[in-house]
């Protein structure tokens, strides 16, 4: 059992709080993802997860220890950093065998599981080079065999994939999801790149200057973000957001944005709306909520035309990200790639 | 050292699995640049393990083990790999290399004096011809013979028949690796006081790393003629025993 339990962990430093007081509950063989942007904490919460950072208050469980005050090396994971970390003296044989040598493993099994983590891996053409022979994918790889080889119940990964390019980025990301099924370990992955984390995690955890803004699967991230920060973070292109005036139009709510009517159909939930009544809210419209043309799938009383001035056309191949401008509020819009004929003209 | 720092942790270009492998000289010059460092270290212990002269065939021994696990693009463990092929092939190479060195003096010895005689009847050139032939011939089994011992089980007739067999076989490339050990000596010799540190440098292991690459092919396929198998797994069986 290598669940991890995070209890109001906080981190300071000096008078500067950097965590602050987080409660997770991280389950056994879970991919969980730390997601924020830069100086949100989540790197500072995986380095005392691994031991590299000292707990400032709170309590840190690793299955039913509480690790607060265990060193590193004697917590049973393994960490991938950003930059590697491989030793560039080392072939990629040694830097792998290096952890096993450290705690004296048996020649024969240092040399069985490099040789089966690099099969896996597919670097066993590598293993007699050195790191500075080595792409960035090559090096990853090879960071990551060096935390397999030791077989840890918990792996940490720092921004793992943020020094390879696009294409590199997309391969790996597959390998790692497929390798969380294989090696049936819990993942715990730190990333500023939400499209990783909508792809990869089993849930997301969103933080923000310290605080969890939400923590939930990918799909229940993207459909009911808690906040306007979770809502804009995920989801590439990002959200609208457009302030409304909420009226009534009999049994009906409107979110009213000048001449533009928004139904408000919130199902069970309408009720939540009467305090708003005759105020100002932010309605969030993800860019796939626009269409050139009344969709057959969706009934037309939940729809309404909107006016809006296009003043970009991006071609993404499958689609089109239409760059729009309404009332002074800049927007974007996913349409389909048959919309490209209609683009031509001032709104949709 | 920030340069330093940079030099050490830049991205290379990456290695392509399917690229074309290396053959002859090219692969020997790409050994060379990669292990240049082990080539050094190793270098030193042939060099420190030599100094009692009894132990310089176990040492030579040992290097060339070292060397064919390097030429097989394997891991190496310098010190541990070194040291468990010096104490494992100690007394065959001791055995061996007296043997060889006695037959080499032997015939150095007859070319000498035949080469006297010679000056004064020309008859005598002919016994000089066998015997420098029988030097060329003695040198290259006793290559074979020390390559052949650090990559497979072998011992007694068997190992002399591998051998002799690689040397007949693959004469030019055997021929070729030894006259570019003679040739470091030599140059060292030559060039001395200059070159009184090339010995301390490069000389033992580079000269191992020669002579194990010349013999290689030709003792991979003697061993697989003798023991009857078309594909021998040379590599394999050569790790496993280095590693053993």
């Amino acid at each position: 059992m290598s669940g991890i339990s995070l209890r109001k962990l906080r981190k300071t430093y000096g008078a500067l709080t950097v965590v602050h007081d987080i409660d997770l509950e991280i389950a056994d063989k879970e991919f969980i993802i730390l997601v924020g942007p830069s100086g949100c904490g989540k790197s500072t919460t995986l380095r005392m997860i691994a031991g590299l950072e000292e707990v400032s208050g709170g309590e840190l469980y690793i299955g039913d220890d509480l690790v607060n005050d265990v060193p590193s090396k004697e917590r049973d994971i393994a960490m991938v950093f950003q930059n590697y970390a491989l030793y560039p003296h080392m072939t990629v044989y040694k830097n792998m065998a290096f952890g096993l040598q450290l705690r004296k493993a048996p020649e024969a099994e240092i040399e069985q599981k490099v040789r089966e983590t690099a099969k896996i891996l597919d670097i066993e053409h590598l293993l007699n080079r050195k790191p500075k022979a080595l792409s960035g994918g090559q090096r990853q790889r090879v960071a990551l065999g060096r935390a397999m080889v030791r077989n840890p119940e918990v792996f940490l990964l720092d921004e793992p994939l943020s020094n390879l390019d696009a294409k590199l980025r997309g391969s790996m990301r597959t390998a790692i999801t497929k390798l969380h099924r294989q090696l049936d370990s819990t993942f715990i992955y730190v990333t500023h790149d939400q499209v990783e984390a909508m792809t990869m995690a089993d849930r997301i955890v969103v933080m923000k200057d310290g605080y969890i803004q939400q923590v939930d699967t990918p799909q229940m991230l993207y459909d009911h973000p808690v906040n306007m920060f979770v809502a804009g973070f995920i989801g590439a292109p990002q959200m609208n957001m457009l302030p409304v005036i909420v009226e009534r139009n009999g049994d009906n709510w409107i979110g009213r944005f000048h001449e533009t009517a928004f139904p408000l159909a919130l199902g069970d939930k309408t009720d939540r709306l009467a305090p708003y009544e005759g105020k100002e809210i932010i309605l969030g419209l993800r860019p796939e909520n626009f269409h050139e043309s009344q969709p057959h799938d969706i009934a037309p009383e939940v729809t309404c035309p909107f006016a809006a001035l296009v003043d970009l056309a991006e071609p993404m191949g499958a689609e089109i990200h239409l760059n729009m401008e309404a009332h002074g509020h800049d927007m974007i819009a996913r349409v389909s790639r048959a919309a490209r004929q209609k683009t031509a003209k001032p709104s949709i | 050292m920030n340069w330093l720092t940079n030099w050490m942790t830049k991205e290379g270009p990456g290695i392509l699995k399917n690229a074309p492998k290396k053959k002859g000289l090219a692969l020997f010059a790409f050994i060379l640049v990669r292990e240049a460092w082990d080539l050094f270290r190793l270098n030193i212990l042939m060099l420190v393990f030599s100094i009692p002269v009894i132990t310089a065939p176990a040492a030579l021994a040992a290097g060339i083990s070292v060397t064919n696990v390097m030429i097989d693009d394997e891991n190496v463990w310098l010190w541990r790999d070194f040291r468990r092929a010096f104490a494992r092939h100690f007394v065959k190479a001791t055995v061996w290399g007296l043997l060889a060195a006695l037959v080499l003096g032997l015939a150095g010895y007859a070319v000498y004096i035949y080469g006297q005689l010679a000056q004064h009847a020309l008859v005598y050139v002919l016994p000089v011809a066998i015997g420098v032939c029988v030097i060329a011939l003695v040198a290259m089994v006793a290559i074979c013979l020390f390559s052949a011992m650090t990559r497979f089980p072998l011992s007694g007739a068997k190992l002399l028949q591998v051998a002799l067999l690689a040397a007949i076989a693959r004469p030019l490339p055997v021929l070729a690796g030894l006259a570019f050990t003679l040739a470091l000596w030599l140059v060292h010799i030559v060039f001395y006081p200059v070159t009184v540190f090339t010995p301390v440098v490069f000389n033992f292991s580079l000269g191992a790393l020669a002579l194990a690459f010349s013999a290689h092919k030709a003792t991979g396929f003697a061993f697989s003629r003798i023991n009857g198998t078309d594909n021998p797994n040379a590599k394999t069986t050569a790790t496993a025993q280095t590693r053993a």
